[in-house]
């Protein structure tokens, strides 16, 4: 194995690991400056996107590490999520630090989306999760985000060794760590390999806050700011659900899987539709709405195997830009207040934000003509190809339960009369990055037709 | 003659929403703005009725590009003598309905008249597609400008009114999505490759059991907009609390989408589970017709008594269409033009005496034919219109409609001696009666008899109203005269979707 082959083969991540090194020396050398960091990541960010286009020709840890065409095209799929957020809250990350955290945060998921081995997932998962422990403490002033910070830590803690149980029964089935073929290992159909499958299943669960597991979100996306907040909803879901995707892609149907992902997930429809009901706080609102939108995500696992990883990466893409939208938006009109009352009468003083904002809440509802409801029919499309029609059904139905909150918020925004003043931070700038990270779901549209190819 | 008619006509809304969203026009000039544009667009739309054949069966004006392959979906747009005269109202009804909400529409215009436009691209839209996937985007797209415009610039219990009306149409909606998809799959199956145009579907031989479930699926998702009996509570409140614009559109319009639905979807996909479930629709017909008229009498709201006319009214037009023969099904057409309108014009009426005596309580008014002379006289020619006296148009759609059903209910009877048809068809004839008595209670009190205090000294309508009324009343004695072209026009299409749904 070369030098040249080591780098080579794994070329986004080297680029990342170099960037990160070069963010920590420039910390040291160059005072801290609200463009450098940025520019810097930018830079890195820019050179990764563009590694990606040439899938590496031969692989040096080939039991370790996938590089394909697939797994670049998610790769890239995450880089157009993670865009809008670096730029739309470019506050959040000014710091070198926070920079650093973000880089090695995408190189975690990179390595999740490419792991081949339990190891190099673990590695990946464990590289996404600790810079966001940090990141939710880091990125406020509050006090109770280091509550928020410590819940996140000690729950995803948790979620990791329930992971780590998996990797034990996956040994003891196959005495290897081996996760090539996903799907052949599941078939075996030991004991042990049910286990296995249970235990990285309901990790994973835990990791996208899917009920009974969801408990930290609505605290953790409330603490933190902002901008952490929509990193946490988007990309960090993104990942987790992208290396899913590419791992469970050929997975047959079987009762464990129909009971795993289609009828768990129909409680977090409900609950996490129900309970956005009755939430006061936009994030906390917004949490309860990515739990239920984590749910939708996981029936497309019973759907069609060739339609799989294409529907889920849209249904991602489409609903992570959809509410990077809707963070930076908010981001413009107060980053301190969350407070649903101050949505009151924002179409009177604030049309444009009004209206992304209703972009984004219909398209979250699912409504046509927006691109969350072509997320959704391409999902229960595949799940109804295979014959399930009763789940496709009863989550449509309880999907309807959302569409009530949606519209709340619009009822608030539009139709009711302002009570507070609240002043807003007028960064005309935000509202036209909501603007742009909409706009990108065109490439969106675009990546997502390759993996029909 | 230009092909790419139809397409102009649905996308020519979309310019001056684009115009009202960038440009920051003052209120009036919106006004203006909005109402040449629906002239236009009017004006535009014309030329479809004079260069349709309706000597030919098939599409017309078509436009036919894939949208997403794998999901069968096209952007198919194509005109049938079902279609067309529902598309004609529609633009009819929009300069018409730009014109009544000058003085009701008092904040927010730009916002308010791009809403309306929107609703207008969206109701062509599911009028003219002939793909199911288009279908069900233009028709769920349609709840989201309706749901702005009774929220934003509806009464008191707007809110209320409005999450009702979206949420009661949504829960419909969401069940035909699962039956359409279930179709794609049924038609992959199939042929091998995905379709979801109407033309490909009507072919689908689709087993008695599933057509069932699919029937139910779509009937309660049309049936809910009609609306039917039970599925009505969300209508009197959306009506009342509209503004007037929003209830003209409503009634004139959104209503006639369910019946649209059932006579070109409903029907002719699920044949067989139409014929079963006949019996039960007529029934539910015959209820809504009944309860409706009953309702009307029981309230003093003038609005609401309008709005449980109109479920009376569209009971008719269900009548119409399960009766599966031409002149039922040409009635019912024409009882859905009619009621465009009828009750338009009859909220139109409300809106305009709204203006001037901020009240709609049946008690207060009265002597408006002394106070009001041309007011009175367009509303009785309306009022008329909507009982169905003959020469008006309510009278040929529900002579036709009563006529087809009774001649299907009378063949049944012959058959097998199966009474029940024709008791419903003696039932449905006492609606027309109550029908009647509700409008002539209506008219009675609030244009005859004594002036009181308020009503004395109120100033006859203005020119701009008159021009309103004056239109709907020349086109509901056009169509009570002379209905003849347009029952010419429509025969063909309603022929050839009377036997798709009669195939076995």
């Amino acid at each position: 194995m070369t030098f040249f082959q080591i780098i080579s083969s794994t070329l986004p991540e080297n680029i990342l690991i170099m960037g990160l090194l070069l963010i920590l020396l420039f910390e040291m050398i160059l005072p801290q400056n609200k463009l450098f960091p940025l520019l810097l990541t930018a830079i890195i960010l820019g050179g990764t996107f563009l590694s990606l286009f040439y899938p590496p020709l031969e692989n040096a840890f080939e039991t370790f590490y996938l590089g394909n065409n697939q797994t670049s095209l998610l790769k890239m799929a995450l880089l157009l999520i993670a865009l809008p957020i670096v730029i739309g809250f470019r506050s959040s990350f000014y710091s070198y630090k926070a920079q650093a955290l973000f880089i090695s945060a995408i190189l975690g998921a990179f390595y999740m989306i490419s792991s081949l081995n339990f190891l190099t997932l673990f590695l990946g998962l464990e590289l996404l999760a600790f810079p966001t422990y940090v990141l939710v403490f880091l990125g406020t002033k509050r006090s109770f985000s280091a509550e928020a910070s410590l819940k996140y830590l000690v729950l995803g803690s948790t979620a990791s060794a329930i992971f780590l149980l998996s990797g034990v029964f996956l040994y003891a089935a196959t005495g290897t760590f081996s996760l090539m073929n996903f799907e052949n290992i599941i078939t075996l159909n030991t004991f042990h390999t049910q286990l296995f499958f249970l235990f990285f299943v309901l990790a994973f669960f835990f990791k996208t806050a899917l009920v009974p597991f969801h408990q930290w979100a609505p605290d953790v996306y409330d603490g933190a700011d902002l901008g952490i907040t929509s990193f946490m909803a988007v990309f960090i879901k993104a990942a987790y659900f992208l290396t899913l995707g590419r791992l469970f892609g050929q997975l047959e149907i079987t009762p464990l899987t129909l009971i795993l992902f289609g009828i768990v997930p129909l409680a977090s429809i409900l609950w996490g539709n129900l309970a956005a009901i009755k939430q006061t706080n936009f994030s906390r609102l917004m949490a309860y709405s990515s739990i239920a939108h984590a749910a939708y995500i996981y029936y497309a696992f019973i759907g069609t195997e060739a339609e799989r990883l294409p529907s889920l990466t849209f249904y991602i893409l489409s609903y992570g830009l959809v509410v990077a939208a809707s963070f930076i938006t908010l981001n413009y009109l107060s980053d301190e207040l969350h407070d649903l009352k101050n949505f009151k009468g924002l179409f009177k003083r604030h049309p444009w934000p009004a209206g992304i904002l209703s972009f984004c809440f219909l398209s979250l509802a699912g409504l046509p003509p927006l691109p969350g409801f072509f997320a959704k029919f391409y999902i229960f499309k595949n799940v109804l190809a295979e014959g399930h029609t009763t789940y496709a059904l009863a989550a449509f139905l309880a999907s309807y339960i959302g569409i009530y909150f949606y519209l709340k918020l619009i009822v608030l925004m539009y139709m009711t009369e302002e009570e507070t003043e609240l002043k807003a931070h007028r960064k005309y700038g935000s509202v036209g990055f909501a603007l742009g990270s909409l706009f990108l779901l065109v490439p969106a549209i675009w990546l997502t037709t390759f993996f029909l190819k | 003659m230009c092909n790419q008619l139809l397409l102009y006509v649905l996308l020519f809304p979309l310019l001056p929403i684009l115009l009202l969203t960038i440009v920051p026009f003052s209120s009036k000039q919106c006004k203006w703005i909005s109402f040449f544009s629906m002239s236009f667009h009017f004006l535009l739309s014309l030329p479809l009725y004079f260069y349709f054949d309706s000597a030919a069966p098939a599409l017309q004006f078509e436009i036919n590009f894939p949208l997403i392959r794998s999901w069968g979906a096209n952007f198919h747009l194509g005109l049938d003598g079902i279609n067309l005269l529902l598309i004609l109202l529609t633009t009819l009804l929009g300069p018409l309905v730009v014109l009544s909400s000058f003085e009701t529409i008092k904040k927010n215009e730009r916002f308010f008249y791009s809403m309306l436009f929107l609703l207008q691209f969206f109701m062509l839209g599911t009028f003219m597609v002939q793909n199911l996937f288009a279908f069900y985007l233009f028709w769920e797209a349609m709840l989201i400008p309706m749901f702005f415009m009774i929220g934003i610039w509806g009464g008191e219990r707007r809110i209320y009114a409005t999450l009702k009306f979206f949420l009661y149409t949504a829960l419909g909606s969401i069940i035909m999505l699962v039956a359409i998809i279930w179709l794609l799959h049924a038609y992959i199956l199939n042929t091998g490759t995905p379709s979801l145009e109407f033309s490909e579907l009507y072919k689908l031989a689709i087993p008695f059991d599933a057509q069932l479930w699919l029937f139910a699926a779509f009937f309660l998702s049309f049936a809910i907009k009609v609306p039917l009996f039970p599925l009505h509570t969300w209508l009197p409140d959306a009506h009342v609390q509209a503004p007037t614009p929003g209830s003209v559109i409503l009634a004139g319009i959104l209503l006639k989408m369910g019946t649209y639905g059932i006579i070109k979807l409903a029907f002719p996909l699920f044949p067989q589970a139409a014929i079963y479930f006949s019996p039960f629709i007529g029934t539910v017909a015959v209820i809504s017709i009944i309860y409706g008229a009953l309702l009307a009498l029981t309230h003093a709201d003038i609005k609401k008594i309008i709005a449980c006319s109109s479920i009376s009214h569209l009971g008719f037009v269900v009548l119409g269409l399960v009766s599966f023969n031409i002149i039922g099904t040409q009635g019912a057409m024409i009882q859905m033009i009619s009621h465009g309108f009828t009750a338009g014009g009859l909220f139109l009426i409300v809106g305009m005496i709204y203006e001037r005596m901020h009240t709609r309580e049946l008690t207060e008014f009265g002597g408006l034919a002394k106070s009001m002379p041309m007011y009175s006289t367009l509303s009785m020619i309306i009022v008329l219109g909507s009982i169905g006296l003959p020469g008006t148009s309510g009278f040929t759609g529900e002579f036709l409609i009563l006529l087809g059903y009774f001649s299907s209910a009378f063949a049944l009877f012959k058959e097998t001696q199966n009474i029940f048809p024709l008791i419903l068809s003696v039932a449905a004839i006492s609606g027309v009666v109550l029908g009647a008595l509700y409008m002539l209670r209506l008219v009675q009190h609030f244009l005859f008899g004594p002036t009181n205090k308020k009503t004395e000294n109120l100033l006859d309508i203005t020119f701009k109203e008159k021009f309103i009324l004056i239109t709907l009343s020349f086109f509901i004695i056009l169509f009570g005269v002379y209905p003849k072209p347009f029952l010419d026009k429509i025969e063909k299409s309603v022929e050839n979707y009377t036997s798709l749904s009669l195939r076995k």
